[in-house]
């Protein structure tokens, strides 16, 4: 049992000076975390709400109170920043979580069956990719309405494609290897060999999308709620801060109300992306 | 089914659907296979031995079928299954495979699942199979891998595939193969990506099993030497039929077909004269979807007969257990055209 463990930590201490090696990674992995932490404990580290709204404060300068300055209605914006981040993470990592997981499940079938049911599932997956995604997402927001869980929804609906495309050839080069045959040989049933074998196999590709992914929906909710159809205003996100800056005046003269939240949402973006790059080599143990 | 029988092949016919055409991969085969014994199956590439085998757990491709012909596999005397009834991917023939009849396939270097510790996988099978607790099954899976040679099989059973050599990977495979004992052994060319000093050890590794467990096994091969050297009974085999079968010694030392002579004839010696000329068989083997009118060995034959062109020739019993489908030795007492 003992030799069991240590060895176990010796794969462990590998994994971790692989991912140490990587400097974007690590990067990467450092400031998403400080991000999600920074908007975890939000109320521990700003006293301001960050909707209270004060009409004689409004736009001021960054001050010892103010860290940031206030916006055009006098709400703190340093406290919408990191409340923002709540609902924004969230909406990217439990979108990229759900289209991958429809994505993965479909590919796997697509993959392992083929025939008719691959031709099926690529069909439905054309039909989606076919529509330009922000038109077809509009035109969703119009037909459920507006709010977070809609969103969420809305952004899996529409997100898994590229995953399923991605996993269905995997599979289907995997399927023909010979240790699937063995696999076969010792009675393992179809399902286990799916999802316990070739699954595993491609999950270095879909770590890496995952992570693209909530990148790209972390912009994609930005990009709504500036348009005014994602999160309703009255919630904190970072696109909605930018979308309450918009204005000629605050554009020129403020522009700490927007250039903020923008290299908030784009440092996420791409720190994720750096820590999927890392994680993908770390996961794979054939390097 | 007589008790010494482990399994029986009746009157197999498989064919394999290739577009339009039908390929008859196997043709009328029926071999018995000994408890605790080896039988070779040997021919060039095509000739459907690997068919064969692959049919008897139902593990042809989509467009091949059993389409004639019964399996029957007895784990012991009083107890029978027939395999051919099965369908394809049932409940029943999945506990039989692995458990009863497992296989070792020819390229170990790929048959493992590069994203598990052989350890998993070989516990995955067990598991399968048996209900047994992690620690039983992992004290049990050590000893097996102690057995195959594997040093430090504690350290080894958390390893990756990739950190296993090919001999290595090949004694993984066949750990995999024996960890629920199984019945019968059927190793399809298991030898043939390895070198040969791994070869000879894998071949004996396989002997010690038999010897331990008293597992009967089917040996495909291409190689003659291995068959001399590993099996006790042999089928030779030429465009999906046996043309030849019978214990070891009888083929060797008194090869009837004509085929298996000229087989015998072109496998070098050691200490051969290095001025004789290797014999190859001329000619080469034709499509599967030919059909023949007669022995489809004819066009390559060199003791062809007036018969040969005639019809299929009928299974002969030469002398006890030494059987041939050959035109010479039909007839009077068969020696007369020898």
């Amino acid at each position: 049992m003992n030799t069991k463990k240590t060895i176990k930590s010796s794969i462990a201490k590998r994994n971790i000076q692989k991912f140490y090696t990587n400097r974007l990674a690590l990067f990467g992995l450092i400031v998403v975390a400080i991000l999600i932490i920074m908007s975890l404990i939000a109320p521990f580290i700003t006293p301001h709400d960050p909707n209270y709204v004060d009409s004689y404060k409004r736009l001021q300068a960054p001050s010892s109170e103010h860290w940031l300055g206030t916006d055009n209605a006098g709400r703190d914006l340093f406290a919408r920043l990191v409340y923002g981040g709540r609902v924004s993470i969230l909406v990217g990592i439990a979108s990229a979580l759900g289209a991958s997981i429809i994505g993965v499940i479909l590919g796997c079938i697509a993959g392992y069956f083929g025939g008719k049911v691959d031709a099926i599932i690529l069909y439905f997956c054309e039909t989606f990719v076919s529509f330009p995604s922000t038109i077809l997402v509009l035109v969703m927001v119009g037909l459920v309405g507006r709010g977070l869980s809609n969103l969420i929804i809305i952004f899996c609906v529409t997100g898994w494609m590229g995953v399923a495309r991605i996993v269905r050839s995997k599979i289907m080069s995997l399927r023909e290897e010979p240790f699937v045959e063995s696999c076969i040989a010792n009675g393992i049933s179809g399902i286990s060999i799916m999802f316990r074998h070739l699954l595993p196999n491609t999950l270095g590709p879909v770590i890496v999308s995952i992570t693209l992914a909530t990148a790209d929906f972390v912009l994609e909710e930005s990009a709504l709620s500036f348009l005014g159809i994602g999160v309703p205003p009255n919630v904190a996100t970072w696109g909605n801060i930018i979308n309450s800056a918009k204005s000629l005046d605050i554009f020129q003269n403020h522009p700490m109300l927007w250039v903020v939240p923008g290299l908030m949402i784009s440092l996420f973006a791409l720190s994720v992306n750096f820590f999927g790059d890392g994680l993908r080599d770390v996961l794979d143990v054939r390097q | 089914m007589n008790k010494d029988i482990v399994l029986s092949i009746d009157g197999l016919k498989t064919q394999f659907k290739v577009g339009k055409r039908i390929v008859h991969a196997v043709n009328d085969v029926s071999l018995s296979v000994k408890r605790g014994k080896t039988l070779g199956i040997v021919g060039e590439s095509g000739c459907g031995k690997s068919v064969t085998a692959h049919s008897v757990v139902q593990l042809l491709p989509k467009t091949g079928n059993i389409c004639k012909g019964t399996i029957k596999y007895s784990p012991e005397v009083g107890k029978e299954y027939v395999l051919s009834d099965y369908k394809r991917d049932s409940k029943e023939i999945r506990s039989i495979r692995g458990k009863h009849i497992s296989m070792i396939f020819q390229d170990p270097l790929s048959s493992l699942d590069p994203v598990y510790t052989i350890g998993k996988q070989i516990e995955e099978i067990l598991f399968e199979h048996e209900k047994i607790s992690k620690n039983e099954a992992r004290k049990r899976i050590i000893d097996l891998l102690a057995k195959l040679g594997i040093p430090k099989p504690e350290e080894r059973y958390n390893h990756y595939p990739h950190q296993f050599s090919g001999g290595m990977k090949q004694r993984v495979m066949i750990a995999i193969a024996m960890v629920c004992n199984p019945k019968l052994l059927i190793a399809d060319e298991p030898t043939t990506a390895l070198d040969v000093t791994i070869q000879a050890q894998i071949l004996s590794l396989m002997r010690d099993i038999q010897k331990d467990y008293g597992t009967s096994i089917i040996l495909i091969t291409h190689n003659m030497g291995i068959v001399a050297e590993a099996c006790d009974e042999v089928a030779v085999m030429y465009m999906g039929r046996i043309v030849e079968y019978g214990p070891l010694e009888k083929v060797f030392n008194n090869p009837l077909h004509p085929y298996t002579s000229a087989l015998l004839r072109s496998v070098p010696v050691l200490g051969i004269d290095k001025n004789t000329e290797l014999r190859s068989i001329r000619g080469n083997t034709p499509d599967g979807s030919d059909v023949f009118q007669g022995c489809e060995f004819s066009p390559r034959c060199d003791q062809i007969c007036q018969h040969c062109k005639d019809g299929h020739p009928p299974v002969r019993v030469v002398e006890e257990g030494h059987e041939v489908r050959c035109w010479l030795y039909e007839g009077s007492g068969g020696s007369d055209h020898k």
